[in-house]
């Protein structure tokens, strides 16, 4: 019971009677009242990543979850842009989980997860591939895990903790031993790449942007001549993608968090063909050796042509940050 | 009804008023009439529960709330926050070494009691025995004369003041003839050589304790303390976590760490540079670091390499601050705070520079220095006993807001003038404007900054910036 309320049932006729005093019994009891209540829901509002059980009042009842970002940046779990409240509040309880937490830091599992977690709710295909190798690494967007090799000793793991065979063979990849002039990390040992298949956070990331002269999907000024170029702002857009500056520096800032220092995530592609890069040779087109810039010479017409697949786009990716 | 939590973390306004209006506003709706004149017994009881509650909540319930989340909880709040997930606050620390003492005279001394003998460093910093170092037992035999050597022990001799301000460099303790600060006769620092006075110590270090930002940024970083592999964070919590040998913190607050082919590259800072010694002298941040980076981060192909940063020296010249007359603000306070924000924002900015993209080219950007230069330069606009108020300026007392068009230095005790136009205080005439919560009718503070030709400096990616710079107050609209 409010204080104000009590004192209202406590208190005599008479005074009742005399509305002066009356109102300064119930004006003064307001500030006790405010005070606990104050109390109570600033409690409340440390805890909206604790209460989300069936059948209990949405994190108890504190409407405000824009204190899950605060208890997010203390453990370092980052909120994806349309990540809903339950989920990001699942994360952050889950944060030094070993499945794909903390404790699973500098792992396969430990990036994706995390990827998948801030591009949710509905999290993209996503693979790891290395730049000079036949290892793979599959997310399917169920959460179950493929890793294929080149030799068939694969496995499958799926979301219920068992483990089966997957005698899938790879595509060995090489990515730019052949390309001239040499990239500065050809050869550099550990390099791996990200594959994420549009779209990869609706409304972001799920178009390409159309041609050079195009003009650009998420304003990224670079098709009209006559802008010039303001500051980056977090919304503004990017050149290939209509993803907005934010979710790519969201990706980049996952990886530089999650993944192993020392080997370098070298690209992003952003895969806008569901059936391209896949892991079992079925594609049609694999980087040759000469994907180690955009593009490359052709002999025959004596001229640049692209050296990489053309329905995807190739991000610069993190620790690093440049691609080569 | 829910409020936001933003508003519940944010505290009242400490002089009650913020509660006071809302109550006279609810007595409204309550029919209770309420006179808004200060000098009403009922106005000031309304007034006197207002100012209680907002002490009890600003002082009691806000930082508890606050605590709840790190980029709010402060001070022993904060302390308790990331020690209750495994983090600790690193404390300050008293500077304390072993020194050795000799025994010039015929006299036996037992100096094994605490505060038996108390000498002064170089910079006039007292530092009083504790007992006997390890292996001494603390007392000194009678010398016996001619050309032998002095008796000798060694005292561990610690700092009366805690923090770095006793930090005293190795062999820098006076020996003899220097007299002790206090002891017994005959006794000095010293290596006990006949003939060939000398004083052989370790470094004494103390540290002033770890502020609350850099409790944060090692709180969060420690959350990938569990990582199997060797993550970004997992460096920053190990390399910031660091203890010299002597038990104090090591001085890096800055690291950076950049990834290329199997290698990590590792550069350190201080707040004031790059950080001290190398990957082969013991005793130092970078040996220190280098080595729990090693033991921690070390995996099966992969190289960390340890380094201090490299020192960038940015000249950004002259520093023009315009500052309205109507703050009240001096110029050599203004220079001060100003001098004093750059400083403490230039020992923060990060090994690279600030970075507008993840990893891209770092910069010290004009409009940044500018605004920080900028940011401190304001006052509280209170009143001060004895303080040079410049024409034009304004302050608020006793809930109402003056100006004074003479300026000059006020004399009274320290109450504020009260009250409309009161009796000139010192030399300033004061005029009243009305209640301060209805604002200042000239708007105080910094008019503008400029930087002169300065434009945004590029850092390199392993570089720590230094900026040589100087400042110029000009104090405008003065008697307006």
């Amino acid at each position: 019971m409010a204080l104000v309320d009590f004192i209202d049932s406590i208190t005599p006729p008479w005074a009742k009677k005399r509305a002066h005093w009356w109102g300064m019994f119930r004006l003064l009891s307001l500030l006790v009242d405010v005070f606990v209540e104050g109390i109570w829901q600033g409690r409340k509002a440390g805890m909206p990543n604790a209460v989300d059980l069936p059948g209990v009042e949405a994190y108890g009842g504190f409407e405000d979850v824009r204190s899950l970002d605060y208890l997010g940046e203390d453990a370092v779990v980052a909120h994806g842009l349309t990540e809903p409240p339950p989920d990001y509040a699942y994360r952050i309880r889950h944060a030094q989980d070993p499945e794909g937490g903390w404790l699973a830091g500098g792992l396969v599992m430990g990036v994706l997860e995390q990827l998948a977690g801030v591009l949710g709710p509905t999290p993209p295909l996503m693979r790891i591939f290395q730049l000079s190798g036949g290892d793979w690494w599959t997310r399917l967007q169920d959460g179950t895990y493929l890793f294929q090799r080149a030799d068939g000793s694969g496995k499958r793991y799926n979301t219920d903790g068992t483990v089966e065979p997957d005698t899938t063979t790879t595509v060995v990849v090489d990515w730019d031993s052949t390309t001239d002039p040499p990239p500065a990390d050809q050869g550099a040992p550990g390099r791996w790449g990200l594959i994420m298949y549009a779209p990869i956070n609706t409304p972001y990331g799920t178009v390409d942007d159309g041609t050079f002269n195009a003009p650009g999907t998420v304003g990224d000024f670079w098709n009209d001549p006559t802008t010039q170029t303001p500051d980056l702002w977090p919304w503004a857009g990017t050149v290939g993608t209509n993803a907005p500056i934010v979710l790519v520096e969201l990706v980049r800032t996952v990886i530089d968090q999650r993944a192993m220092v020392g080997f370098l995530c070298s690209y992003i592609i952003i895969a806008f063909d569901p059936d391209s890069f896949a892991p079992d040779g079925s594609s049609g087109v694999y980087p040759d050796g000469s994907w180690g810039h955009h593009s490359k010479y052709d002999a025959g017409t004596n001229k640049r042509i692209p050296a990489r697949l053309d329905t995807a786009e190739y991000w610069p990716a993190a620790p690093g940050g440049m691609a080569p | 009804m829910a409020v936001s939590v933003d508003d519940i973390l944010t505290p009242l306004a400490a002089d009650g008023s913020e509660v006071r209006e809302d109550l006279f506003t609810i007595a409204g709706y309550l029919r209770l009439y309420v006179p808004q004149s200060p000098s009403e017994p009922l106005y000031q009881a309304v007034d006197m529960f207002a100012r209680w509650f907002t002490r009890q909540w600003n002082g009691r319930a806000v930082p508890a709330l606050r605590a709840q989340f790190g980029r709010y909880a402060s001070g022993d709040w904060a302390t308790l926050h990331w020690r209750a997930k495994g983090v600790d606050r690193n404390l300050p620390t008293f500077a304390s070494v072993a020194v050795p003492f000799e025994n010039r005279s015929g006299i036996f001394h037992d100096l094994s009691a605490p505060g038996a003998v108390q000498i002064t460093n170089p910079n006039g910093k007292t530092f009083t025995s504790q007992g006997p170092a390890p292996g001494s037992n603390g007392t000194l035999g009678i010398w016996p004369g001619g050309s032998s050597n002095y008796p000798t022990t060694k005292l561990i001799m610690q700092a009366d003041e805690v923090g770095s301000g006793s930090n005293t460099q190795a062999n820098s303790f006076a020996g003899y003839p220097a007299a002790l600060a206090s002891g017994p006769p005959g006794v000095y620092v010293g290596d006990g050589v006949f003939g060939a006075p000398s004083v052989t110590h370790g470094a004494a270090l103390g540290s002033n304790g770890e502020g609350d930002t850099a409790l944060l940024e090692r709180g969060r970083a420690s959350q990938a303390l569990g990582a199997p592999m060797p993550v970004l964070l997992k460096f920053y919590a190990i390399a910031l976590s660091t203890k010299l040998p002597s038990g104090v913190p090591v001085s890096t607050t800055r690291i950076r760490v950049i990834s290329l082919a199997a290698v990590a590259f590792v550069f350190l800072a201080t707040p004031s540079g790059p950080a001290p010694g190398d990957t082969s002298t013991a005793g130092t941040d970078v040996y220190e670091i280098d080595a729990r980076l090693q033991r921690y981060c070390g995996a099966p192909g992969l190289t960390i390499l340890t380094a201090p940063a490299a020192l960038l020296t940015v000249a950004v010249g002259i520093i023009t601050i315009y500052v309205d007359a109507a703050s009240g603000v001096t110029i050599p306070t203004a220079t001060a705070t100003a001098q004093a924000a750059i400083n403490e924002w230039q020992s923060k900015v990060p090994i690279g520079g600030v970075r507008k993209v993840a990893n891209g080219q770092g910069y010290i950007f004009r409009e940044e220095l500018a605004a920080i230069a900028g940011s401190q330069v304001q006052t509280t606009q209170t009143w001060q006993r004895g303080a040079t108020v410049l024409p034009g300026a304004t302050v608020s007392a006793n809930g109402g807001a003056y100006y004074t068009p003479t300026g000059g230095t006020t004399s009274s005790t320290g109450a504020g003038p009260v009250g409309t136009n009161p009796p000139v205080d010192g030399t300033v005439v004061w005029v009243y404007q009305g209640p301060a919560s209805a604002g200042f009718i000239k708007a105080p503070g910094v008019f503008n900054v400029d930087l002169g030709a300065f434009a945004d400096a590029p850092v390199g990616a392993s570089q720590v910036a230094a900026l040589t710079y100087s400042i110029v107050i000009v104090i405008v609209n003065q008697g307006l």
